[in-house]
């Protein structure tokens, strides 16, 4: 695993190193050498996990999701530099040595073998998003979205360290290689469901589950783009697969304490679904279908059968693509227009006819068209769900319908009819967005070809 | 009665005129059934217009065209050589680089379920008094992978 952190930290005396004008060609060729090295990790010959060290470790549920993290880096990069452009040095080397921090932190996180060592550096990625969303943020919300994201995460994770240390002292290790064969039951009482309730909410926050999900859209809306790609793409995974992880030591409490969380799972997926027909803010819009995506894997995880694990850790990778590329898009109009208002940037097929392809295609994978991975994940869950509780399949099948007609909404909105007349001058696309939306989506298109490294470790 | 409603409307009318800040009609009634009268309401003219709801979320910037000086622009800078070279760089190292050797990589990565499967076979046929030679003679094709229909979905 070193060889994946130490470059990664290593980002950071390069950037501050680098000549002006080779700050963005060093950064991005590194963390592009890095996601490389990074796949390395797809290679799981064991049955059980990857041992590194004591401290670090992979297995098929986190190699796919450090792919990924690895991956978004250069690709967060790209994205930023046009709205850096005119930001003096000095700040565009913090803000690249905050999205690295990020990206040791997360890289830590999702290959940490101990139970607390995976909370201090979950809670460890809050501090440079907070400073990425509050600093370069573009509206005066962006402060109110700061303190939404940074309390919602540590008043749900906070009992999540008292319930640490507790089962360190029942238990006597939180080593996760080891608590996967700690085959005691938690006994039923009232302290093990408020222990449950402890180890769950944190991650049910990070989701989010629907109702503790306010803090989503602010934060969403309010970062700039790359805080908007890391908040969708990897952060909302860190509480799925929290909840893979932690499940394991959770039983029998899980079978009956699901069921809160499981119906505002089911409800909350045609909430927000629902609540996207009505955005009229694209990356409003955007926010809510990653809810609504988080909350499949939600129902997914507590579901607890092999293919519902199959389509949580399928459907985390395609939504963190997906939604990343939509972000992507939205930041292209808004550098243009400096509006996320959706109907004031509408009818750019006429105007921009690659990135109308590139829109459509991230249309079609959010609503999960056949054969992308992000079909793969939804329909494993659904069937999984199906089985689990016939009734659901009528829930599943109405958030699968608004879901395609709210991805529909979106690109005929931003895409088809006419234009306004205040856009006809924008300025065509650069081979930079276009080289962003290609590297989304490729990666997208070619786990369609062999989707079993992204099933986990039920496959 | 009607009067009296008709009365609370324009009240309502007036009052919701004036938060607004939209001139108010300057109307006075007086009801003819009782002594109510509704005149424009004396806040009227101290909240000053509302301003107009701007349409840009960021209205301040100055957009720089980087098509202007280099037609060629390929987005990443101003200068155009930097340009240049940043285009080439995220094109050889993303495309060229990571995603050609990494799905080859990834394509040909072997399919451990097999050989665990297979590995699974040599170890019964073993203890189950095979000898070590006829090892090397397993049926390759029974090693098969888990019948998963058969599992819990």
């Amino acid at each position: 695993m070193l060889k994946i952190i130490i470059p990664t930290i290593m980002l950071m005396p390069l950037t501050w190193l680098s000549k002006k004008n080779m700050i963005w060609i060093n950064t991005t060729t590194y963390s592009l050498l890095i996601s490389l090295i990074s796949l390395s990790l797809l290679n799981q010959p064991s049955n059980n996990s990857l041992n590194f060290s004591l401290m670090f470790f992979s297995d098929p549920l986190s190699a796919p999701l450090l792919v990924l993290t690895t991956w978004l880096l250069p690709l967060m990069l790209m994205a930023s530099q046009h709205h850096l452009s005119k930001e003096p040095l000095i700040r565009k080397k913090l803000y690249i040595t905050m999205l690295t921090m990020l990206q040791t932190f997360l890289i830590m996180t999702f290959t940490a073998t101990e139970l607390i060592s995976f909370y201090i550096l979950f809670e460890a990625t809050l501090v440079p998003t907070l400073i990425i969303i509050t600093r370069w943020g573009n509206q005066t919300e962006r402060l109110n979205a700061g303190l939404y994201f940074l309390f919602y995460t540590l008043m749900g994770s906070l009992p999540l360290l008292v319930a640490l240390i507790s089962i360190q002292n029942l238990t006597g290790s939180l080593n996760f290689l080891l608590i996967q064969y700690w085959n005691q039951a938690l006994p039923n009482s009232w302290s093990n469901i408020f222990l449950w309730l402890a180890c769950m909410m944190a991650f049910m926050v990070k989701m989010p589950l629907y109702g503790l999900h306010l803090w989503l859209p602010k934060a969403h809306v309010e970062a700039p783009i790359a805080g908007s790609m890391v908040l969708a793409a990897i952060l909302l995974k860190l509480g799925g697969y929290g909840m893979l992880r932690i499940t394991t030591m959770l039983n029998p409490q899980t079978s009956f304490m699901a069921y809160p969380f499981l119906m505002l799972s089911l409800w909350g997926m045609i909430m927000t679904s629902s609540i996207c027909l009505r955005q009229t803010d694209l990356k409003s819009l955007i926010a809510y279908s990653s809810v609504s995506h988080m909350a499949l894997v939600i129902v997914a995880v507590l579901i607890q059968t092999p293919w519902s694990y199959m389509g949580a850790t399928a459907l985390m990778i395609a939504h963190g693509l997906t939604s990343s590329m939509l972000f992507c898009l939205a930041n292209s109009n808004y550098e243009r227009t400096h509006s996320r208002t959706m109907i004031l940037a509408r009818g750019l097929q006429t105007l921009l006819p690659l990135m109308a392809a590139w829109w459509l295609l991230a249309s079609l994978t959010n609503l999960a068209l056949p054969p992308s991975i992000n079909l793969i994940g939804e329909l494993f869950v659904v069937m999984s769900s199906f089985s689990w509780s016939n009734i659901t399949i009528i829930l599943m099948g109405a958030n699968i319908t608004i879901t395609a007609l709210y991805s529909l909404y979106m690109l005929i909105t931003t895409q088809r009819g006419k234009y306004t007349h205040h856009i006809n001058s924008i300025k065509p696309s650069f081979t930079r967005e276009n080289a962003l939306m290609a590297l989304h989506m490729t990666p997208l298109l070619l786990l369609s070809l062999n989707p079993k490294i992204i099933l986990g470790f039920t496959y | 009665m009607a009067a009296g409603l008709l009365g609370l409307c324009t009240r309502r009318l007036l009052a919701a005129a004036a938060t607004r800040g939209i001139p108010a009609a300057r109307v006075r009634w007086e009801s003819s059934s009782s002594r109510a009268v509704i005149a424009p309401s004396a806040v009227v003219g101290k909240r000053g217009p509302e301003p107009t709801t701007r349409w840009q979320e960021d209205p301040d910037t100055e957009d720089e065209n980087l098509y202007e000086k280099n037609p060629d622009s390929h987005g990443y800078d101003k200068d155009p050589a930097v340009d240049l070279w940043n285009m080439r760089v995220v094109f050889f190292f993303g495309f060229s680089i990571v995603l050609v050797l990494g799905s080859t990589f990834v394509a040909y990565l072997p399919d451990y379920r097999w050989s665990r499967n297979l590995l699974a076979l040599a170890v019964f046929a073993f203890f189950q008094g095979a000898s070590p030679r006829s090892l090397d003679h397993l049926d390759l094709n029974a090693a098969q992978i888990e019948d998963r229909s058969k599992r819990a979905v």
